[in-house]
């Protein structure tokens, strides 16, 4: 399965590859704890920073690359880091061609789990809160992850681009950006309908247990899809709660800070709106 | 190897300088590349304490730096850094990449088995049998864990069954869960 000369190989790349890959994490990491770490603490690291620049002399281009992706944290930084910085530059400067440590890296660690966000989905079924927590935390792995939110919605989009056609969602869609949260009602078999809330992640509400208040609160099956074919991660509630929906918003979602405004419905098929209202209200309870 | 939950009033001991200086030359020795770190991770005046923890059926003696359990030493008397140490410090051992199915049983505490590691997402340097080695998984970044190679890399392509890494730690185990850094609390 692996040939000689292929595993050979295989060491030498890794090593130079490994480091590489990790040094956007820790100083994209510094940036986002910039503000969170107590003057002691920054201290700390730039004197850890400014003790490794003097000792390590391999002059390696990943270095000086890391050294240009640590600008803008430490922009970001006190006055006090910045003077350890600068001193750092001059150290640099002066003994070896741009000699900024990359390690320690520091790997993020999401606070909801405890491991590396690229973990979290394996350490239980429900990884929503910890989606959350990367998403309003580390956004830019959340997209590396979770992918990012905005394909979500157009994806599905794209998925029925009859119906859209049709109902000219894409004018609605246009405007509103990718922050929406929209029900879309779809008809199942003769009266039933489906309800679809798509784009409550955005807002880092946890959609499992969203689906487990839904269900409640409409007295209908309601369930978290974190995977659906058209729709990408979304709550399927059985049942039209297009009308509804309005009190949940009020009880619930508030707290998620959700803007009424961002909240549109759009029916999948045209026809069926009136007749769904009156009876199938409760679903399949 | 750490399944259970660690009571973290551990019974501290004081350690000796010559021990110090032995176990520090190990470490050099075992992980070379970090030789130019070690000052960082274990600095000659750190305060060194040591302890033991119960594990399965034996105790591991583990070293406290600076009040920070950064370092182990197994039954056989391999000196194994924490997770928390290599995931600062990736390069400072091969890593041995398993395929997507086997993340689960890795963080469930489980060895590696062989046909993780040949699988077409399994990826391997050749190795001889009892290196200490990273466990990383198939697209993803950071290691899920430490484990040492029983047997070398070549066996594990021919033999292709059986436990071909022993796990020492795993993401999420008692150890990781004792060694979490303050800050993410
Ligand atoms: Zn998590």
């Amino acid at each position: 399965m692996y040939g000689g000369a292929a595993q050979e190989d295989e060491p030498a790349q890794q090593q130079e590859e490994q480091p590489a890959k990790q040094v956007a994490g820790p100083s994209k990491m510094l940036a986002a704890f910039a503000g969170g770490d107590s003057d002691e603490e920054r201290k700390k690291k730039a004197k850890k920073r400014e003790r490794q620049g003097k000792k390590a002399k391999g002059g390696k281009k990943q270095q000086s690359e890391s050294e240009e992706e640590e600008q803008p944290a430490s922009t970001q930084a006190t006055e006090a880091d910045k003077g350890d910085d600068k001193e750092e530059q001059k150290v640099g400067a002066g003994a070896a061609p741009v000699e900024k440590p990359e390690f320690p890296l520091q790997v993020v660690y999401c606070r909801v789990c405890g491991v590396p966000p690229e973990y979290c989905m394996f350490d239980k079924k429900d990884s929503t809160e910890c989606k959350a927590w990367v998403l309003a935390n580390h956004p830019e792995l959340h997209d590396q992850i979770y992918g990012a939110p905005k394909p979500v919605e157009e994806g599905a989009a794209e998925a029925a681009p009859q119906q859209q056609q049709k109902k000219k969602k894409k004018v609605s869609l246009a405007p509103s950006g990718d922050s929406d949260v929209k029900i879309y009602k779809a008809k199942r078999g003769g009266k039933k309908v489906i309800s679809t809330v798509v784009g409550l992640h955005n807002y880092g509400v946890p959609l499992k247990d969203m689906a487990k208040i839904m269900g409640k609160k409409f007295a209908c099956g309601a369930a978290y899809q974190p995977d659906d074919e058209k729709y990408g991660e979304c709550i399927q509630i059985q049942g039209d709660v297009a009308e509804r929906f309005v009190d949940l918003l009020e009880a619930e979602l508030t707290k998620y800070k959700v803007p009424f405004d961002r909240i549109k419905f759009e029916e999948v098929k045209k026809k069926k709106k009136a007749e769904a209202a009156d009876g199938d209200d409760d679903g399949d309870e | 190897m750490f399944k259970g939950t660690i009571d973290e009033n551990l019974n501290k001991q004081s350690i000796k300088g010559s021990e110090v200086k032995k176990l520090r030359e190990k470490i050099i020795e075992t992980y070379p590349s970090i030789e130019k770190y070690l000052e960082e991770i274990w600095p000659k005046d750190a305060k060194v304490l040591k302890s033991k923890i119960k594990v399965e059926d034996y105790l591991v003696q583990v070293y406290l730096i600076d009040d920070e359990i950064r370092f182990m030493e197994n039954r056989d008397k391999i000196v194994i850094p924490t997770m928390r140490i290599l995931h600062q410090y990736p390069f400072m051992m091969p890593h041995m990449q398993c395929d997507k199915g086997a993340i689960k049983h890795i963080l469930s505490g489980s060895d590696v088995m062989c046909p993780g590691l040949t699988s077409p997402g399994g990826k391997m340097e050749n190795l001889e049998r009892y290196q200490v080695v990273a466990i990383t998984a198939e697209g993803k970044v950071n290691a899920m864990g430490i484990g040492i190679t029983v047997m070398s890399t070549e066996e594990i392509i021919k033999k292709n069954k059986d436990v071909a890494i022993e796990l020492i730690q795993n993401l999420n185990d008692g150890l990781w869960k004792l060694t979490r850094p303050a800050a993410t609390l």
